[in-house]
């Protein structure tokens, strides 16, 4: 630690150390038991397979170029498989042409052929090297068997973890079926402009580089897009049972009808004879606002009770730059304003502009909205706190107003 | 007293002319004198001037130059750090310098020798006529346009040819990576040329599409895992079992003498530059003087020469500069918003571009953008294009709800990195066993193998933990706060200290700490800067 960054700046700047995590461990040589060690060794040379070969699935070789030989030589093989298009119609060319078609035929077959070999064999040599370089280097101990070991472990989380498609998922037959319905006929108008060669071809390479870093890259700057996530949610939301229901922003003419949001509390019969005002400042000093309203299952006559509605209204933003706190919303988000009926949002609208009542029967209990704080959360909506920091992307809050029935 | 240093001079020069003209009384001879003395004065005011501005100029210089790469992420860092210009020492986890910005202004800019500024106020007096066009010089007619004049200075000259160099050294390893590509020393690398050329060649017109490629996949998507690194980590794998055979092959074994592995790779590149950095004096030295030499018949043509180097030179540093402000600003993901639209904008172009390119027709193609391009620039058409432009940016830029669909294009809702910092209460013994003293909140231990403490000064830090600023770059977890660190032991078992547990507190004769760990974050890494 250089002495500068001890001393604290004439501005009066002072930071603190990062904490640095120690990867170094005790050493494992002396405490494994020894059977342990030998199986152990007699893995490593497939340990040390799986790890190259994963270099090459992630590119992270220091020689870039030859991942990319294999992936061309890959490509090549597909040339085994093309078919000669010109078989019937020999009789129009002369035996010249002929003859240059079918050298340019049997060249590419060959350089397939030849491009397979080397492949098999690259393979081979591969794998006879490494028994042979393990047989002839020192011999390696049970703290480096372990660094590969954990290498190849890490390798394999970020390959799991960068996989694609997390949401479309085959969990049962009937998205199978769907499934099917949809790509075949894709498949289908695919196989009518593209040749199987191709086909095969963009398959192998999309196959290679798909874990590449950069293609990774590509495809989390794809995912900034909106419009890309729009088209991905549209096409999950077709496997996915849970469709995103597109549903009529209710009013407070719709809210009164739901049952669910009512309950009754004991209230007694005399006061319904009494003027609304009255009845409504009793109400008050009964249940006041700050206080939760008994929510019990009573079985009361309507004399003996009234109904009252306590409107939540889930008010959601999302934030969209430095302090820049919008309403807009991406699909997988909901609405901005909702309450919950039944466990599933609804949409409703903005409440200051449901402050009029238009219903004959309920009145408003409170006469302001109680507004919470804002609680935020990250882009999934999960709860990170009740202060925005860098983590925060998304944030909700609550609108609350009680209804009475008159 | 800018007045009294130039009265001074005449003065003195007035005697020294007057002598001199009484001696030869040639006309020429004493306008001579006249341009070498009012230059020397001219001269000497500004050297004057840049040594009482010239602090304060070249401030203001780098500030404006700076402004360009502020980052977007990182606005409360930047306005809080403006300031202290001199605390520029930033030591990440990384070992990483984050604030190249910094170490640029600390450095003051070197001032201009005295003898280049009168060189070139001498050359301005004497050369008084204006330099004639290039085209024009056979004919010796002196018919000057007003936006090819630049006076030549010697100091321009210089400076553009030093703002050139680092990019020369590229132009050098260029060549040095072809010749091993040539002398098969990277047999790999020579087979990837080899494919590729097979491929150009077979179709040629996709060379066209090479630029936007390795816009998109050499600049923007390194510069996007500058910013946002995968979460790789690095193993000291120590021995790298097994071969390729294509490599083997193609070197002739792994018993190869001809040319040893450690010999490429790392050894090549520190005798790459510093033969390129030998070289680039000579070239440019060979270049002058050429041109001289091919001149040397006439004086004009050498100045002329001289100032068209020149204005080739300032002509090139400022491509330069626009090249670079474009690849580490907008395609450097410096603005993350406005980088990926760009990416995806070339993206799309590039692939529609590899879709149609068996249905374009594209000898019409390129004669017509050719033909096109080269109507628009014509000096008529050209400002009345520059208008329309204009008025229809004005026009968009009434339409305010064009602006907000633009904000929800793209989404920045990156996890941010997580790191944690630790910051060390540090008590001291008071006069019994059981008084302790608050001393300070510091970023050391303090421990007896400190180097502060063998120095026997008292720990350096702040009085509370309110005064501690996160880590450059980072800002505090705001959901989060400062929490004790429980396991005295553990951490002391972790630095590996000869200190013992006592509680919360790690305990010596002395002194006893405890540990305070916090969350920062930080949302990217600042973007890449041009190194200069």
């Amino acid at each position: 630690m250089p002495d500068s960054s001890q001393r604290q700046n004439k501005n009066g700047i002072y930071r603190p150390r990062f904490v640095i995590p120690h990867t170094q461990k005790s050493s494992l040589t002396m405490i494994t038991p020894n059977e342990l060690t030998k199986t152990l060794f007699k893995f490593y040379p497939i340990l040390i397979m799986l790890e190259c070969t994963l270099n090459y699935a992630l590119w992270i070789n220091d020689d870039l170029c030859l991942p990319f030989i294999h992936l061309i030589l890959f490509c090549l093989i597909s040339e085994l498989f093309n078919k000669s298009n010109e078989e019937q119609t020999y009789l129009q060319y002369s035996i010249l042409e002929v003859l240059s078609k079918n050298i340019a035929f049997l060249f590419k077959r060959w350089i397939g052929l030849v491009s397979a070999c080397i492949l098999l064999c690259s393979s081979f040599y591969y794998i006879s090297t490494v028994y042979e370089d393990i047989n002839s280097y020192e011999k390696p101990t049970l703290d480096d068997i372990v660094i590969v070991l954990e290498s190849v472990l890490n390798k394999l989380e970020i390959i799991k973890n960068e996989s694609l498609g997390k949401r479309i998922r085959v969990s049962n037959f009937k998205t199978f079926v769907k499934l099917l319905f949809i790509l075949t006929p894709l498949q289908f108008t695919i196989f009518k402009y593209i040749s199987t060669t191709t086909y095969v071809t963009c398959f192998i390479i999309l196959s290679l580089i798909y874990y590449s870093i950069w293609f990774q890259a590509m495809l989390k700057l794809f995912w900034r897009m909106i419009f890309v996530r729009r088209m991905y949610y549209f096409a999950s939301s077709i496997f996915s049972n849970n469709n995103f229901p597109i549903g009529k922003t209710l009013c407070m003419e719709d809210v009164v009808k739901y049952e669910p949001l009512k309950f009754q509390v004991p209230f007694s019969k005399t006061i319904n004879l009494m003027e609304k005002s009255a009845a409504k400042e009793i109400l008050l000093k009964l249940y006041p606002i700050a206080s939760d309203l008994p929510k019990l299952k009573l079985d009361l006559s309507p004399s003996q009770s009234i109904n009252i509605i306590e409107l939540k209204i889930i008010e959601k933003q999302r934030r969209w730059g430095v302090d820049d706190w919008d309403n807009y919303m991406l699909p997988s988000d909901g609405y901005t304003f909702s309450i919950n009926v039944n466990d599933s949002p609804k949409k409703i609208e903005n409440p200051i502009h449901l402050n009029i009542l238009k219903t004959n029967d309920w009145e408003w209990l409170d006469d302001n909205w109680v507004i919470s704080d804002w609680c935020y959360s990250d882009s999934n909506w999960n709860y990170i706190g009740n202060y925005e920091s860098l983590e925060t992307y998304t944030r909700f809050r609550l609108w609350k107003k009680r209804l009475y029935q008159s | 007293m800018l007045r009294y240093i130039g009265q001074k001079y005449e003065a003195i020069l007035a005697t020294i002319i007057e002598k001199e003209i009484d001696e030869n009384p040639s006309n020429a001879k004493r306008e001579l004198i006249n341009n070498i003395t009012t230059s020397l004065i001219d001269a000497s005011i500004e050297k004057y001037k840049t040594n009482k501005y010239g602090h304060v100029s070249t401030a203001t210089d780098v500030n404006e130059y700076d402004k360009f790469w502020n980052d977007q992420n990182f606005k409360q860092e930047f306005e809080q750090d403006t300031p202290p210009l001199s605390e520029n020492i930033e030591v990440e986890m990384n070992e990483e310098r984050v604030s190249p910005i910094d170490t640029q202004v600390a450095i003051p800019k070197p001032r201009e020798h005295f003898l280049d500024i009168f060189v070139d106020k001498l050359i301005s007096k004497l050369v008084t006529e204006r330099l004639p066009e290039r085209e024009q010089l056979a004919d010796r007619i002196l018919l000057p346009t007003d936006n090819y004049q630049q006076p030549i200075s010697a100091t321009t000259l210089g400076s553009n040819f030093g703002k050139l160099g680092s990019n020369l050294t590229t132009l050098f390893d260029l060549q040095e990576s072809i010749i091993r590509l040539i002398t098969w020393r990277a047999p790999s690398a020579t087979i990837t040329l080899l494919i590729l050329l097979t491929f150009f060649i077979n179709y040629p017109l996709l060379t066209l599409l090479i630029p936007l490629f390795n816009l998109l996949f050499r600049n923007m998507i390194p510069s996007y895992l500058h910013r946002h690194p995968s979460n790789l980590k690095k193993y000291p794998i120590k021995i790298i079992y097994g071969r390729s055979l294509i490599e083997d092959v193609t070197t002739g074994g792994p018993s190869n003498a001809w040319h040893p592995k450690s010999d490429f790779g790392k050894n090549d590149l520190p005798s790459s530059s510093s033969e390129a950095t030998y070289d680039s004096p000579n070239i440019i030295n060979d270049r002058t003087s050429q041109v001289s030499v091919q001149n040397s018949n006439s004086s004009v043509e050498i100045v002329a020469n001289l100032r068209d180097l020149q204005n080739v030179t300032s002509s090139l540093v400022k491509l330069n500069e626009e090249l670079e402000k474009f690849f580490y600003g907008l395609a450097g993901f410096k603005d993350e918003s406005q980088s990926t639209l760009l990416f995806f904008i070339c993206f799309i172009s590039l692939f529609a571009s590899l879709g149609l390119f068996y249905n374009i027709n594209w000898p019409m193609f390129l004669i017509t953008t050719i033909w096109t391009f080269m109507i628009a620039i014509h000096p008529k058409i050209k400002p009345l294009l520059i208008n329309f432009i204009k008025i229809m940016l004005n026009k968009k830029k009434n339409n305010n709800t064009k602006n907000r669909r633009f904000k929800h294009l793209v989404i920045l809702d990156e996890q941010p990195e997580e790191q944690y910092v630790e910051i060390f209460e540090i008590y001291k013994k008071g006069i019994t066993s059981y008084q302790w003293n608050l001393c300070v909140f510091s970023n050391q231990i303090y421990d007896p193998d400190d180097t502060v403490r063998k120095l026997e000064d008292p720990p350096h830090g702040v009085p509370t933990l309110e005064d501690i600023t996160p880590p450059r770059t980072w800002t505090f977890d705001e959901n989060s706060n400062w929490e004790i660190d429980k396991d005295a032991a553990g951490w002391i078992k972790e630095n590996e200290l000869t200190l013992f547990a006592n509680n919360d507190f790690a305990m010596d004769e002395e002194y006893k700490r405890r540990r305070w760990v916090r969350k920062v974050l930080r949302y990217a890494k600042p973007a890449r800067k041009p190194q200069t």
